[in-house]
């Protein structure tokens, strides 16, 4: 359509047309006000209205997210290729990724293909249905893709409005992937076992030291040994708890 | 968690006073927030019900829906033994 798109008037020239070229026209439509009898008032009163037709819907742009789960040893760059790819797409298909997010490797619910832990990648993106389509068409055939969820976020939105995050600094990382939260929990925990285990032997260590000195000196010197270990104690403690 | 913490808060009658997360009312029912929809499921992984967890039906309508997108990404488990 464009220069040789005829104008409205030629198009109204008898309903039947209007009715074939109906979806050609798209989102506006040209639609005159119908009366049996005489058909003088097409070219006087023609006002604008909006057709709402699943065709017309198709490429209306909305935003929506897709939540990925790649494969635990899915590298880098096969990361960021997927990621580009999908960028790429979307601007060959008029849509535009805003935001990507990488969540890590994680600890499945349920193993997934024999997976126990996936990474999680989040995509927001701008968009008409034939987009999703086409994206989840290419997510299935990706093999280190092991599940996707696409949501939709908002509808009828403004594309201008919504300016993207993405930069080289952002997709490189998106693709690279942190170590897995559980695995940090369960590192701190055996970290922290040992630690109080090692509190353990040096408060017997001062019993034991208390003990053999009660014996010549019994006032004051049991008495600072026991605090000195405790302040060591106490700031090591609090910057493990801020780590986590 | 804070709610494991707040269980912990007896009022007196040597039961622990729940109070739901949902009562901050910045809180946002999410299928992204797996530690918030954890307390919404029995220990086998059912939904719990609205009757139990005193969530009113517009509530309940959302954690259902964000429980069953959680578990297609594997976010919460679909049954536990």
């Amino acid at each position: 359509m464009g220069a040789l798109e005829p104008s409205p008037q030629d198009l109204l020239a008898s309903s039947w047309q209007v009715d074939i070229l109906r979806p050609l026209l798209g989102h506006e439509f040209f639609v005159a006000p119908r009366s049996k009898g005489s058909n003088q008032h097409l070219n006087t009163n023609i006002e604008p209205a909006v057709v709402r037709s699943q065709r017309s819907l198709r490429t209306t742009q909305r935003e929506y997210e897709t939540v990925l789960i790649l494969k635990p040893d899915a590298n880098k760059s096969q990361i960021k290729r997927i990621v580009t790819n999908v960028q790429q797409m979307f601007a060959d298909g008029g849509a535009s990724l805003i935001s990507a997010d990488n969540w890590g490797l994680r600890t499945l619910a349920y193993p997934i293909k024999r997976n126990t832990r996936g990474i999680y990648l989040y995509l927001r993106f701008l968009g008409g249905s034939d987009t999703v389509l086409n994206f989840e068409q290419k997510l299935r055939l990706t093999e280190t893709v092991l599940r996707y969820l696409t949501v939709k976020l908002d509808e009828d939105i403004d594309p201008t409005a919504r300016p993207s995050e993405v930069s080289e600094d952002l997709l490189e990382a998106v693709s690279d992937t942190g170590p897995d939260p559980v695995e940090i929990e369960r590192q701190r925990q055996t970290e922290e076992a040992a630690k109080a285990a090692s509190e353990a032997a040096a408060a017997a260590e001062v019993a034991a030291a208390e003990a053999a000195a009660a014996a010549p000196a019994p006032e004051e010197a049991p008495a600072k040994k026991e605090e000195a270990p405790a302040k060591e104690a106490a700031p090591a403690a609090a910057a493990t708890t801020e780590e986590n | 968690m804070s709610n494991r913490d707040r269980e912990e808060e007896r009022n007196g009658r040597g039961r622990p006073k729940r109070i739901s997360p949902l009562a901050d009312p910045t809180v946002v029912i999410d299928y992204k927030n797996p530690a918030l929809l954890k307390y919404f499921v029995s220990d086998r992984g059912k939904i719990v019900p609205s009757r139990v967890s005193n969530v009113n039906s517009r509530q309940q309508r959302q954690l259902t829906r964000a429980i069953k997108r959680a578990r297609i990404l594997a976010l919460l488990a679909y049954s536990a033994e």
